[in-house]
Protein backbone atom coordinates (compact mmCIF):
# COMPACT_ATOMS: atom_id res chain seq x y z
CA UNK A 1 0.00 0.00 0.00
CA UNK A 2 2.71 2.70 0.84
CA UNK A 3 4.88 1.67 -2.16
CA UNK A 4 2.73 1.19 -5.40
CA UNK A 5 4.08 -0.04 -8.41
CA UNK A 6 2.50 1.92 -10.83
CA UNK A 7 1.18 5.56 -9.78
CA UNK A 8 -1.58 7.08 -11.55
CA UNK A 9 -1.80 10.95 -10.54
CA UNK A 10 -5.50 11.43 -8.81
CA UNK A 11 -6.15 14.51 -11.56
CA UNK A 12 -6.53 11.55 -14.40
CA UNK A 13 -8.53 9.60 -12.56
CA UNK A 14 -10.93 11.96 -11.93
CA UNK A 15 -10.76 13.13 -14.70
CA UNK A 16 -11.60 9.54 -16.66
CA UNK A 17 -15.07 9.37 -13.90
CA UNK A 18 -15.65 12.85 -15.14
CA UNK A 19 -15.62 12.17 -18.82
CA UNK A 20 -17.23 8.64 -18.19
CA UNK A 21 -20.08 10.38 -16.55
CA UNK A 22 -20.79 13.04 -18.80
CA UNK A 23 -20.68 10.17 -21.82
CA UNK A 24 -23.14 8.61 -19.49
CA UNK A 25 -25.43 11.80 -19.23
CA UNK A 26 -25.26 12.72 -22.77
CA UNK A 27 -26.32 9.15 -23.65
CA UNK A 28 -29.13 8.95 -21.22
CA UNK A 29 -30.22 12.69 -22.73
CA UNK A 30 -29.99 11.09 -26.21
CA UNK A 31 -30.31 7.99 -26.74
CA UNK A 32 -33.25 6.51 -28.05
CA UNK A 33 -32.96 2.85 -27.47
CA UNK A 34 -34.10 2.01 -23.78
CA UNK A 35 -31.10 -0.41 -23.17
CA UNK A 36 -28.41 2.11 -24.32
CA UNK A 37 -30.32 4.34 -21.55
CA UNK A 38 -29.73 1.80 -19.19
CA UNK A 39 -26.43 1.17 -20.03
CA UNK A 40 -25.86 5.00 -19.96
CA UNK A 41 -27.24 5.11 -16.85
CA UNK A 42 -24.80 2.48 -15.92
CA UNK A 43 -21.86 4.38 -16.72
CA UNK A 44 -22.72 7.18 -14.74
CA UNK A 45 -22.97 5.02 -11.78
CA UNK A 46 -19.73 3.28 -12.80
CA UNK A 47 -17.69 6.84 -12.95
CA UNK A 48 -19.20 7.49 -9.32
CA UNK A 49 -17.53 4.15 -8.35
CA UNK A 50 -14.58 5.20 -10.20
CA UNK A 51 -14.08 8.42 -8.53
CA UNK A 52 -14.92 6.56 -4.68
CA UNK A 53 -12.27 4.07 -5.22
CA UNK A 54 -9.50 6.60 -6.72
CA UNK A 55 -10.22 8.51 -3.70
CA UNK A 56 -10.17 6.10 -1.35
CA UNK A 57 -6.64 5.58 -2.36
CA UNK A 58 -5.49 8.92 -3.25
CA UNK A 59 -7.97 11.33 -1.57
CA UNK A 60 -7.18 13.65 1.12
CA UNK A 61 -7.40 11.20 4.15
CA UNK A 62 -7.32 7.71 2.37
CA UNK A 63 -9.29 4.74 3.96
CA UNK A 64 -11.63 1.88 2.75
CA UNK A 65 -15.00 3.64 3.40
CA UNK A 66 -14.72 4.74 -0.24
CA UNK A 67 -14.03 0.93 -1.31
CA UNK A 68 -17.31 -0.03 0.66
CA UNK A 69 -19.72 2.86 -0.79
CA UNK A 70 -18.51 0.97 -3.92
CA UNK A 71 -19.59 -2.09 -2.99
CA UNK A 72 -22.96 -0.65 -1.66
CA UNK A 73 -23.19 1.52 -5.03
CA UNK A 74 -22.55 -1.42 -7.38
CA UNK A 75 -25.07 -3.87 -5.28
CA UNK A 76 -28.37 -0.97 -5.25
CA UNK A 77 -26.98 0.03 -9.15
CA UNK A 78 -27.84 -3.76 -10.18
CA UNK A 79 -31.01 -3.66 -8.11
CA UNK A 80 -32.33 -0.55 -10.15
CA UNK A 81 -31.18 -2.11 -13.48
CA UNK A 82 -33.10 -5.34 -12.98
CA UNK A 83 -36.16 -3.28 -12.24
CA UNK A 84 -35.08 -1.10 -14.88
CA UNK A 85 -34.96 -4.20 -17.33
CA UNK A 86 -38.12 -5.76 -16.23
CA UNK A 87 -40.12 -2.26 -17.12
CA UNK A 88 -38.60 -2.53 -20.03
CA UNK A 89 -39.40 -5.90 -21.07
CA UNK A 90 -43.33 -4.63 -20.15
CA UNK A 91 -43.21 -1.92 -22.56
CA UNK A 92 -41.65 -3.94 -25.16
CA UNK A 93 -44.62 -6.69 -24.36
CA UNK A 94 -47.12 -3.93 -24.97
CA UNK A 95 -45.84 -1.70 -27.24
CA UNK A 96 -43.23 -4.20 -29.35
CA UNK A 97 -41.02 -2.12 -29.27
CA UNK A 98 -38.02 -0.59 -26.83
CA UNK A 99 -37.61 3.12 -28.76
CA UNK A 100 -38.09 5.62 -26.81
CA UNK A 101 -40.23 7.44 -28.82
CA UNK A 102 -42.85 4.95 -28.74
CA UNK A 103 -43.65 5.97 -25.09
CA UNK A 104 -45.58 8.68 -25.96
CA UNK A 105 -49.10 7.87 -24.45
CA UNK A 106 -48.94 10.01 -21.69
CA UNK A 107 -48.15 13.77 -23.42
CA UNK A 108 -48.35 17.73 -21.63
CA UNK B 1 -13.73 -1.62 17.07
CA UNK B 2 -17.20 -0.11 18.50
CA UNK B 3 -18.51 -1.83 20.97
CA UNK B 4 -21.78 -3.58 18.87
CA UNK B 5 -23.77 -5.04 22.07
CA UNK B 6 -24.78 -1.80 23.83
CA UNK B 7 -25.64 0.74 21.61
CA UNK B 8 -29.02 2.33 21.21
CA UNK B 9 -30.07 0.38 18.77
CA UNK B 10 -34.47 0.51 20.12
CA UNK B 11 -33.86 4.36 20.69
CA UNK B 12 -32.21 5.11 17.47
CA UNK B 13 -34.55 2.35 15.17
CA UNK B 14 -37.27 1.40 16.92
CA UNK B 15 -40.00 2.62 14.20
CA UNK B 16 -37.29 1.68 11.34
CA UNK B 17 -37.38 -2.44 13.01
CA UNK B 18 -40.98 -2.34 13.81
CA UNK B 19 -41.94 -1.25 10.40
CA UNK B 20 -39.21 -3.73 8.65
CA UNK B 21 -40.21 -6.73 10.35
CA UNK B 22 -43.50 -5.86 9.32
CA UNK B 23 -42.77 -5.81 5.69
CA UNK B 24 -41.13 -9.21 5.73
CA UNK B 25 -44.03 -10.72 7.70
CA UNK B 26 -46.69 -9.25 5.38
CA UNK B 27 -44.80 -10.67 2.41
CA UNK B 28 -44.51 -14.21 3.49
CA UNK B 29 -48.34 -13.82 4.54
CA UNK B 30 -49.20 -12.80 1.29
CA UNK B 31 -47.79 -15.97 -0.28
CA UNK B 32 -49.93 -17.78 1.87
CA UNK B 33 -52.95 -15.68 1.89
CA UNK B 34 -56.01 -17.03 -0.75
CA UNK B 35 -56.54 -14.77 -3.56
CA UNK B 36 -59.04 -12.51 -2.87
CA UNK B 37 -58.36 -12.15 0.90
CA UNK B 38 -55.34 -9.98 -0.10
CA UNK B 39 -56.32 -6.94 0.03
CA UNK B 40 -57.23 -7.82 4.03
CA UNK B 41 -52.87 -7.79 4.03
CA UNK B 42 -53.42 -3.91 4.64
CA UNK B 43 -54.50 -4.40 8.35
CA UNK B 44 -51.42 -6.35 9.36
CA UNK B 45 -49.60 -3.59 8.09
CA UNK B 46 -51.26 -0.42 9.18
CA UNK B 47 -50.88 -2.44 12.70
CA UNK B 48 -47.19 -2.45 12.22
CA UNK B 49 -47.16 1.21 11.03
CA UNK B 50 -49.32 2.42 14.26
CA UNK B 51 -47.26 0.25 16.78
CA UNK B 52 -44.53 1.78 15.18
CA UNK B 53 -45.38 5.20 15.75
CA UNK B 54 -45.23 4.36 19.81
CA UNK B 55 -42.05 4.34 20.11
CA UNK B 56 -41.18 7.27 17.55
CA UNK B 57 -44.02 9.54 20.05
CA UNK B 58 -42.78 8.04 23.04
CA UNK B 59 -39.00 9.58 21.86
CA UNK B 60 -40.26 12.71 20.45
CA UNK B 61 -38.36 14.34 23.10
CA UNK B 62 -35.26 12.02 23.29
CA UNK B 63 -31.73 13.62 23.59
CA UNK B 64 -29.65 13.59 20.75
CA UNK B 65 -28.09 10.20 20.63
CA UNK B 66 -26.38 8.07 18.13
CA UNK B 67 -26.22 4.70 17.64
CA UNK B 68 -22.60 3.22 15.57
CA UNK B 69 -22.02 6.83 14.80
CA UNK B 70 -24.66 5.92 11.66
CA UNK B 71 -28.36 5.72 12.71
CA UNK B 72 -29.37 9.48 14.80
CA UNK B 73 -32.65 10.32 17.24
CA UNK B 74 -33.12 13.82 17.69
CA UNK B 75 -35.78 16.48 17.31
CA UNK B 76 -35.15 16.41 13.12
CA UNK B 77 -35.48 12.36 12.79
CA UNK B 78 -38.06 12.29 15.73
CA UNK B 79 -40.26 14.99 13.78
CA UNK B 80 -39.72 13.38 10.24
CA UNK B 81 -40.48 10.36 11.30
CA UNK B 82 -43.79 10.50 12.96
CA UNK B 83 -44.86 12.62 9.77
CA UNK B 84 -43.34 9.67 7.52
CA UNK B 85 -45.63 7.15 9.61
CA UNK B 86 -48.61 9.16 9.80
CA UNK B 87 -48.63 9.81 6.13
CA UNK B 88 -48.21 5.92 5.64
CA UNK B 89 -51.01 4.68 7.68
CA UNK B 90 -53.07 7.05 5.75
CA UNK B 91 -51.97 5.79 2.31
CA UNK B 92 -52.69 2.52 3.55
CA UNK B 93 -56.21 3.04 4.02
CA UNK B 94 -56.20 4.68 1.45
CA UNK B 95 -55.06 1.70 -0.92
CA UNK B 96 -57.47 -0.47 1.18
CA UNK B 97 -60.06 1.44 -0.14
CA UNK B 98 -59.24 1.47 -3.51
CA UNK B 99 -58.55 -1.85 -3.89
CA UNK B 100 -62.38 -2.72 -3.21
CA UNK B 101 -63.32 -0.76 -6.36
CA UNK B 102 -59.89 -1.88 -8.88
CA UNK B 103 -58.19 -4.74 -7.75
CA UNK B 104 -53.85 -4.14 -6.71
CA UNK B 105 -51.40 -5.86 -7.53
CA UNK B 106 -50.83 -8.43 -4.38
CA UNK B 107 -47.37 -6.78 -3.65
CA UNK B 108 -48.61 -3.92 -3.10
CA UNK B 109 -48.70 -3.37 0.34
CA UNK B 110 -45.15 -4.86 1.21
CA UNK B 111 -43.80 -3.01 -1.27
CA UNK B 112 -45.15 0.39 0.64
CA UNK B 113 -43.99 -1.15 3.57
CA UNK B 114 -40.54 -1.21 2.48
CA UNK B 115 -40.45 1.88 1.14
CA UNK B 116 -41.02 3.21 4.57
CA UNK B 117 -38.32 1.43 6.27
CA UNK B 118 -36.12 3.14 3.33
CA UNK B 119 -38.01 6.57 3.91
CA UNK B 120 -37.33 6.33 7.73
CA UNK B 121 -33.76 5.33 7.00
CA UNK B 122 -33.29 8.60 5.44
CA UNK B 123 -34.97 10.68 8.33
CA UNK B 124 -32.74 9.32 10.76
CA UNK B 125 -29.38 8.48 9.13
CA UNK B 126 -26.51 10.44 9.54
CA UNK B 127 -23.80 8.46 6.98
CA UNK B 128 -23.65 9.40 3.56
CA UNK B 129 -24.04 5.37 2.86
CA UNK B 130 -26.82 4.97 4.89
CA UNK B 131 -29.07 7.83 3.55
CA UNK B 132 -28.07 6.30 0.12
CA UNK B 133 -29.27 3.09 0.78
CA UNK B 134 -32.00 4.70 2.03
CA UNK B 135 -32.74 6.66 -0.81
CA UNK B 136 -32.62 3.37 -2.98
CA UNK B 137 -35.03 1.48 -1.11
CA UNK B 138 -37.58 4.15 -0.84
CA UNK B 139 -36.73 5.02 -4.69
CA UNK B 140 -36.88 0.97 -6.40
CA UNK B 141 -39.75 0.21 -4.08
CA UNK B 142 -41.51 3.58 -5.86
CA UNK B 143 -40.60 2.33 -9.19
CA UNK B 144 -41.78 -1.26 -9.06
CA UNK B 145 -44.81 0.94 -7.07
CA UNK B 146 -45.50 2.94 -10.19
CA UNK B 147 -45.18 0.38 -12.95
CA UNK B 148 -46.90 -2.68 -11.16
CA UNK B 149 -50.40 -2.69 -13.05
CA UNK B 150 -47.96 -3.93 -15.99
CA UNK B 151 -51.03 -4.59 -18.38
CA UNK B 152 -51.45 -0.53 -18.69
CA UNK B 153 -49.28 1.18 -21.06
CA UNK B 154 -49.39 4.49 -19.12
CA UNK B 155 -48.15 2.82 -15.69
CA UNK B 156 -45.02 1.24 -17.54
CA UNK B 157 -44.46 4.63 -19.23
CA UNK B 158 -44.88 6.50 -16.16
CA UNK B 159 -42.57 3.53 -13.90
CA UNK B 160 -39.74 3.71 -17.02
CA UNK B 161 -39.97 7.38 -16.84
CA UNK B 162 -39.43 7.61 -13.25
CA UNK B 163 -36.72 4.31 -13.33
CA UNK B 164 -34.58 6.71 -15.52
CA UNK B 165 -35.13 9.86 -14.12
CA UNK B 166 -34.67 9.20 -10.31
CA UNK B 167 -31.35 6.56 -11.39
CA UNK B 168 -29.79 10.14 -13.42
CA UNK B 169 -30.87 11.32 -9.64
CA UNK B 170 -29.01 9.09 -7.63
CA UNK B 171 -26.30 9.30 -10.05
CA UNK B 172 -25.69 13.28 -10.17
CA UNK B 173 -25.92 12.96 -5.81
CA UNK B 174 -23.39 9.80 -5.39
CA UNK B 175 -21.41 11.61 -7.62
CA UNK B 176 -21.38 14.74 -5.22
CA UNK B 177 -20.57 12.88 -2.47
CA UNK B 178 -18.13 11.12 -4.00
CA UNK B 179 -16.12 14.55 -4.00
CA UNK B 180 -17.42 15.35 -0.46
CA UNK B 181 -15.73 11.78 0.51
CA UNK B 182 -12.63 12.91 -1.65
CA UNK B 183 -11.73 16.55 0.28
CA UNK B 184 -12.72 15.14 3.72
CA UNK B 185 -12.01 11.06 3.47
CA UNK B 186 -15.41 10.44 5.67
CA UNK B 187 -18.90 9.72 4.91
CA UNK B 188 -20.20 9.82 8.68
CA UNK B 189 -21.84 13.86 8.43
CA UNK B 190 -21.04 14.45 12.50
CA UNK B 191 -17.95 14.01 11.37
CA UNK B 192 -17.86 16.47 8.23
CA UNK B 193 -20.48 18.82 10.82
CA UNK B 194 -17.35 19.05 13.15
CA UNK B 195 -14.73 19.98 9.88
CA UNK B 196 -17.22 23.18 9.65
CA UNK B 197 -15.98 26.02 7.24
CA UNK B 198 -12.73 23.91 7.04
CA UNK B 199 -13.29 22.44 3.79
CA UNK B 200 -14.54 25.50 2.45
CA UNK B 201 -11.21 27.53 2.84
CA UNK B 202 -8.79 24.53 1.29
CA UNK B 203 -11.26 23.99 -1.71
CA UNK B 204 -13.97 26.34 -2.55
CA UNK B 205 -14.71 25.24 -6.17
CA UNK B 206 -14.77 21.12 -4.66
CA UNK B 207 -17.30 22.07 -2.07
CA UNK B 208 -19.25 24.31 -4.53
CA UNK B 209 -19.90 21.83 -6.93
CA UNK B 210 -20.42 18.96 -4.12
CA UNK B 211 -23.21 21.13 -3.07
CA UNK B 212 -24.81 21.90 -6.40
CA UNK B 213 -24.09 18.15 -7.73
CA UNK B 214 -26.12 17.13 -3.99
CA UNK B 215 -29.25 19.48 -4.49
CA UNK B 216 -29.69 18.75 -8.69
CA UNK B 217 -29.22 14.97 -7.41
CA UNK B 218 -31.93 15.24 -4.65
CA UNK B 219 -33.91 17.58 -6.66
CA UNK B 220 -34.86 14.80 -9.35
CA UNK B 221 -36.34 13.12 -6.35
CA UNK B 222 -38.23 16.39 -5.17
CA UNK B 223 -39.22 16.98 -8.62
CA UNK B 224 -38.11 20.75 -8.84
CA UNK B 225 -37.97 22.27 -11.83
CA UNK B 226 -35.51 21.34 -14.45
CA UNK B 227 -35.92 18.20 -13.00
CA UNK B 228 -39.79 17.64 -12.91
CA UNK B 229 -40.87 16.05 -16.20
CA UNK B 230 -41.20 12.71 -14.75
CA UNK B 231 -43.40 13.70 -12.05
CA UNK B 232 -46.75 14.19 -13.71
CA UNK B 233 -46.58 10.99 -16.24
CA UNK B 234 -45.47 8.85 -12.75
CA UNK B 235 -48.53 10.28 -11.37
CA UNK B 236 -50.86 10.05 -13.87
CA UNK B 237 -49.75 5.99 -14.33
CA UNK B 238 -49.75 5.06 -10.89
CA UNK B 239 -52.56 3.76 -9.11
CA UNK B 240 -54.31 6.97 -6.84
CA UNK B 241 -52.35 5.65 -3.71
CA UNK B 242 -49.62 5.84 -5.11
CA UNK B 243 -49.77 9.07 -6.31
CA UNK B 244 -50.14 10.58 -3.00
CA UNK B 245 -47.01 8.02 -1.78
CA UNK B 246 -45.06 10.01 -4.16
CA UNK B 247 -46.69 13.29 -3.52
CA UNK B 248 -46.62 12.75 0.26
CA UNK B 249 -44.08 10.30 1.84
CA UNK B 250 -41.58 10.46 -0.68
CA UNK B 251 -41.00 13.99 -0.35
CA UNK B 252 -40.89 14.45 2.76
CA UNK B 253 -38.26 11.69 3.24
CA UNK B 254 -36.15 13.63 0.35
CA UNK B 255 -36.60 16.75 1.96
CA UNK B 256 -35.19 15.28 5.62
CA UNK B 257 -32.13 14.00 3.43
CA UNK B 258 -31.69 17.28 1.86
CA UNK B 259 -31.96 19.17 5.20
CA UNK B 260 -29.62 16.43 7.20
CA UNK B 261 -27.36 16.42 4.16
CA UNK B 262 -26.63 19.79 3.56
CA UNK B 263 -27.27 21.09 6.84
CA UNK B 264 -24.26 18.72 8.49
CA UNK B 265 -21.98 19.29 5.49
CA UNK B 266 -22.11 22.72 4.54
CA UNK B 267 -23.14 24.37 8.40
CA UNK B 268 -19.68 26.30 8.27
CA UNK B 269 -20.23 28.21 4.58
CA UNK B 270 -23.86 28.66 4.70
CA UNK B 271 -24.13 32.20 3.19
CA UNK B 272 -21.82 30.53 0.63
CA UNK B 273 -23.66 28.44 -1.03
CA UNK B 274 -27.13 28.09 0.13
CA UNK B 275 -28.67 30.67 -1.63
CA UNK B 276 -28.13 28.37 -4.93
CA UNK B 277 -31.34 26.90 -3.03
CA UNK B 278 -33.29 30.00 -3.50
CA UNK B 279 -32.80 29.62 -7.35
CA UNK B 280 -34.38 26.07 -7.24
CA UNK B 281 -37.41 27.60 -5.10
CA UNK B 282 -38.30 30.69 -7.03
CA UNK B 283 -38.27 28.36 -10.49
CA UNK B 284 -39.78 25.73 -8.82
CA UNK B 285 -42.34 27.76 -7.46
CA UNK B 286 -43.45 29.80 -11.12
CA UNK B 287 -42.75 26.85 -13.39
CA UNK B 288 -45.30 24.54 -11.50
CA UNK B 289 -48.09 27.03 -10.78
CA UNK B 290 -48.18 27.41 -14.60
CA UNK B 291 -47.55 24.63 -16.03
CA UNK B 292 -50.52 23.67 -13.49
CA UNK B 293 -52.64 25.89 -15.46
CA UNK B 294 -53.59 24.71 -19.04
CA UNK B 295 -54.01 21.25 -17.71
CA UNK B 296 -57.53 19.27 -17.60
CA UNK B 297 -56.19 15.75 -16.45
CA UNK B 298 -57.16 15.99 -12.63
CA UNK B 299 -54.09 14.09 -11.53
CA UNK B 300 -51.60 16.11 -13.95
CA UNK B 301 -53.25 19.18 -12.01
CA UNK B 302 -52.50 17.92 -8.72
CA UNK B 303 -49.30 16.57 -10.09
CA UNK B 304 -48.15 20.08 -11.12
CA UNK B 305 -49.37 21.39 -7.71
CA UNK B 306 -47.47 19.28 -5.89
CA UNK B 307 -44.40 20.58 -7.53
CA UNK B 308 -45.10 23.64 -6.88
CA UNK B 309 -45.61 22.99 -3.47
CA UNK B 310 -42.29 21.39 -3.16
CA UNK B 311 -40.92 25.24 -4.17
CA UNK B 312 -42.76 26.55 -1.15
CA UNK B 313 -40.96 24.01 1.47
CA UNK B 314 -37.66 24.84 -0.24
CA UNK B 315 -37.57 28.03 0.86
CA UNK B 316 -36.74 27.58 4.40
CA UNK B 317 -33.74 25.76 3.24
CA UNK B 318 -32.75 28.99 0.52
CA UNK B 319 -33.38 30.82 4.29
CA UNK B 320 -30.21 29.09 6.04
CA UNK B 321 -27.81 31.66 7.07
CA UNK B 322 -24.95 32.13 9.30
CA UNK B 323 -26.43 32.39 12.39
CA UNK B 324 -27.67 29.30 14.11
CA UNK B 325 -29.61 30.50 16.54
CA UNK B 326 -32.63 31.40 13.94
CA UNK B 327 -32.71 28.20 12.72
CA UNK B 328 -35.28 26.26 14.88
CA UNK B 329 -37.67 29.00 12.97
CA UNK B 330 -37.34 28.00 9.86
CA UNK B 331 -37.67 23.73 11.23
CA UNK B 332 -40.90 24.90 12.74
CA UNK B 333 -42.24 26.21 9.95
CA UNK B 334 -40.79 23.76 7.46
CA UNK B 335 -42.27 20.85 10.00
CA UNK B 336 -45.30 22.65 9.92
CA UNK B 337 -45.92 23.30 6.18
CA UNK B 338 -45.17 19.78 5.00
CA UNK B 339 -47.81 18.64 7.50
CA UNK B 340 -50.23 20.46 6.55
CA UNK B 341 -48.89 19.28 2.64
CA UNK B 342 -49.41 15.90 3.55
CA UNK B 343 -53.31 16.02 4.47
CA UNK B 344 -54.28 18.19 2.12
CA UNK B 345 -52.87 16.64 -0.46
CA UNK B 346 -53.67 12.58 0.53
CA UNK B 347 -57.16 14.18 1.11
CA UNK B 348 -56.83 15.69 -2.34
CA UNK B 349 -56.33 12.85 -4.29
CA UNK B 350 -58.70 10.35 -2.27
CA UNK B 351 -61.37 12.58 -3.46
CA UNK B 352 -60.70 13.37 -6.91
CA UNK B 353 -59.89 8.78 -7.22
CA UNK B 354 -63.33 8.21 -5.95
CA UNK B 355 -64.79 11.10 -8.27
CA UNK B 356 -62.81 10.12 -11.26
CA UNK B 357 -63.70 6.29 -11.00
CA UNK B 358 -67.37 6.92 -10.67
CA UNK B 359 -67.68 9.34 -13.57
CA UNK B 360 -65.19 7.09 -15.48
CA UNK B 361 -63.04 10.09 -16.82
CA UNK B 362 -59.87 11.63 -15.91
CA UNK B 363 -60.43 15.03 -16.90
CA UNK B 364 -62.10 17.80 -14.05
CA UNK B 365 -65.12 17.27 -16.01
CA UNK B 366 -65.79 14.29 -13.67
CA UNK B 367 -66.31 17.32 -11.00
CA UNK B 368 -68.72 18.81 -12.53
CA UNK B 369 -71.92 19.10 -10.59
CA UNK B 370 -70.38 17.25 -7.86
CA UNK B 371 -72.08 19.37 -5.20
CA UNK B 372 -75.20 17.62 -5.99
CA UNK B 373 -73.98 14.10 -6.49
CA UNK B 374 -72.01 13.99 -3.12
CA UNK B 375 -72.28 17.11 -1.07
CA UNK B 376 -69.84 15.61 1.43
CA UNK B 377 -67.08 15.38 -1.28
CA UNK B 378 -67.48 17.95 -2.79
CA UNK B 379 -67.17 20.22 0.44
CA UNK B 380 -64.14 18.37 1.52
CA UNK B 381 -62.45 19.04 -1.79
CA UNK B 382 -63.12 22.70 -1.67
CA UNK B 383 -61.39 22.21 1.84
CA UNK B 384 -58.08 20.67 0.76
CA UNK B 385 -57.81 23.06 -2.22
CA UNK B 386 -58.62 26.17 -0.27
CA UNK B 387 -55.83 24.88 1.60
CA UNK B 388 -53.82 24.15 -1.47
CA UNK B 389 -54.14 27.72 -2.74
CA UNK B 390 -53.10 29.02 0.75
CA UNK B 391 -56.57 30.93 2.27
CA UNK B 392 -56.95 31.04 5.74
CA UNK B 393 -58.65 28.74 8.38
CA UNK B 394 -56.75 25.87 6.52
CA UNK B 395 -53.45 24.70 7.32
CA UNK B 396 -52.29 25.32 4.08
CA UNK B 397 -53.03 28.99 4.62
CA UNK B 398 -50.69 29.15 7.68
CA UNK B 399 -48.21 26.76 6.74
CA UNK B 400 -47.56 29.94 3.95
CA UNK B 401 -47.70 32.56 5.90
CA UNK B 402 -45.03 31.02 8.63
CA UNK B 403 -42.43 30.37 5.77
CA UNK B 404 -43.83 34.40 4.54
CA UNK B 405 -42.93 35.61 7.87
CA UNK B 406 -39.49 33.69 7.73
CA UNK B 407 -38.19 35.13 4.28
CA UNK B 408 -39.53 39.25 5.96
CA UNK B 409 -37.39 38.36 9.28
CA UNK B 410 -34.13 36.84 7.29
CA UNK B 411 -34.44 39.55 4.55
CA UNK B 412 -35.05 37.71 1.27
CA UNK B 413 -38.30 39.15 0.76
CA UNK B 414 -37.91 38.27 -3.15
CA UNK B 415 -38.57 35.01 -2.33
CA UNK B 416 -41.79 35.99 -0.08
CA UNK B 417 -42.95 38.14 -3.33
CA UNK B 418 -42.51 34.99 -5.24
CA UNK B 419 -44.39 32.88 -2.92
CA UNK B 420 -46.96 35.36 -2.85
CA UNK B 421 -47.20 35.50 -6.80
CA UNK B 422 -47.24 32.29 -7.44
CA UNK B 423 -50.06 31.91 -4.86
CA UNK B 424 -52.46 33.94 -6.65
CA UNK B 425 -51.58 32.47 -10.15
CA UNK B 426 -52.97 28.91 -8.23
CA UNK B 427 -56.11 30.36 -7.22
CA UNK B 428 -57.07 29.86 -10.86
CA UNK B 429 -57.01 26.44 -11.23
CA UNK B 430 -57.62 25.41 -7.50
CA UNK B 431 -61.02 27.81 -7.73
CA UNK B 432 -61.59 26.55 -11.10
CA UNK B 433 -62.25 23.10 -9.63
CA UNK B 434 -64.39 24.77 -6.96
CA UNK B 435 -66.45 26.72 -9.56
CA UNK B 436 -66.77 23.24 -11.26
CA UNK B 437 -68.19 21.62 -8.37
CA UNK B 438 -70.72 24.47 -7.15
CA UNK B 439 -72.47 24.43 -10.83
CA UNK B 440 -75.69 23.47 -11.25
CA UNK B 441 -77.16 20.87 -13.27
CA UNK B 442 -80.39 21.91 -15.01
CA UNK B 443 -81.22 18.19 -15.27
CA UNK B 444 -81.57 17.59 -11.20
CA UNK B 445 -83.31 14.07 -12.61
CA UNK B 446 -80.57 12.66 -14.33
CA UNK B 447 -78.10 12.92 -11.16
CA UNK B 448 -76.42 10.05 -9.80
CA UNK B 449 -75.09 10.15 -6.55
CA UNK B 450 -71.92 9.32 -5.55
CA UNK B 451 -71.26 7.12 -2.89
CA UNK B 452 -67.82 6.32 -1.44
CA UNK B 453 -67.19 3.54 0.59
CA UNK B 454 -66.75 4.13 4.89
CA UNK B 455 -63.00 3.22 4.72
CA UNK B 456 -62.96 6.01 2.10
CA UNK B 457 -65.21 8.06 3.75
CA UNK B 458 -62.42 8.08 7.02
CA UNK B 459 -59.36 8.84 4.86
CA UNK B 460 -60.88 12.14 3.86
CA UNK B 461 -62.48 13.05 6.86
CA UNK B 462 -59.14 12.27 8.87
CA UNK B 463 -57.28 14.72 5.93
CA UNK B 464 -60.34 17.35 6.56
CA UNK B 465 -59.72 17.35 10.39
CA UNK B 466 -56.09 17.51 9.36
CA UNK B 467 -56.02 20.77 7.24
CA UNK B 468 -58.83 22.13 9.46
CA UNK B 469 -57.31 21.83 12.80
CA UNK B 470 -53.58 22.86 11.43
CA UNK B 471 -55.40 26.10 10.15
CA UNK B 472 -57.37 26.64 12.79
CA UNK B 473 -55.48 25.84 16.15
CA UNK B 474 -52.15 25.79 15.22
CA UNK B 475 -50.21 25.69 18.43
CA UNK B 476 -51.75 22.17 18.75
CA UNK B 477 -48.42 21.39 16.45
CA UNK B 478 -46.27 24.25 16.76
CA UNK B 479 -45.95 24.07 20.42
CA UNK B 480 -45.18 20.48 20.43
CA UNK B 481 -42.14 21.52 18.03
CA UNK B 482 -41.03 24.11 20.14
CA UNK B 483 -40.07 21.84 22.41
CA UNK B 484 -37.99 19.79 19.91
CA UNK B 485 -34.61 19.80 20.25
CA UNK B 486 -33.54 19.50 16.70
CA UNK B 487 -29.89 18.74 16.73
Amino acid sequence: MDNPVVSVPTGSLLGLAAILFCIGLYGVLTKRNLIMVLISLELMLNAVNINLVAFSRLGVAPNLDGQVFALFTITVAAAEIAVGLALVLAAFRLRKSTEVKDLNTEKY
Amino acid sequence: MPDLIHQPYWLTMGPLLIVSVTAFVVMILEFIFLKGLRRWLVWPALAGVLAALVPAVEHLWAKPTAALNTVMIDGFASVFTLLILVSAALILLFSYAYSAEQPLAAEHTYLILFGVAGALAMASAVDLITLYIGLELLSVASYVLVAVRRKSVRAVEGGIKYLIMGSVGSAVLLYGMSFIYGISGTTNLVQLGQLGGQLYQQYPAIVLLGFILMLCGMGFKLSLVPFHMWTPDAYDGAPSPISSFLATLSKAAAFAMLLRMLLFIFNGVATEVFYWAGIFAAATMLAGNLLALPQRNMKRLLAFSSVAQAGYALIPLALIGPSYTDWTGLFDSLAFYLFAYTFMTIGAFAVVSVVGQSSQTATDDALHGLYQRSPWLAGALTVFLLSLAGMPLTGGFLGKFYIFMETIHFQAVWLGVLLFVASVVSFYYYLGWVRHMFRRDADAAAVQPIHAGPVMNLVVALCVAGTLVLGVVPAALLHPLQWVQWF
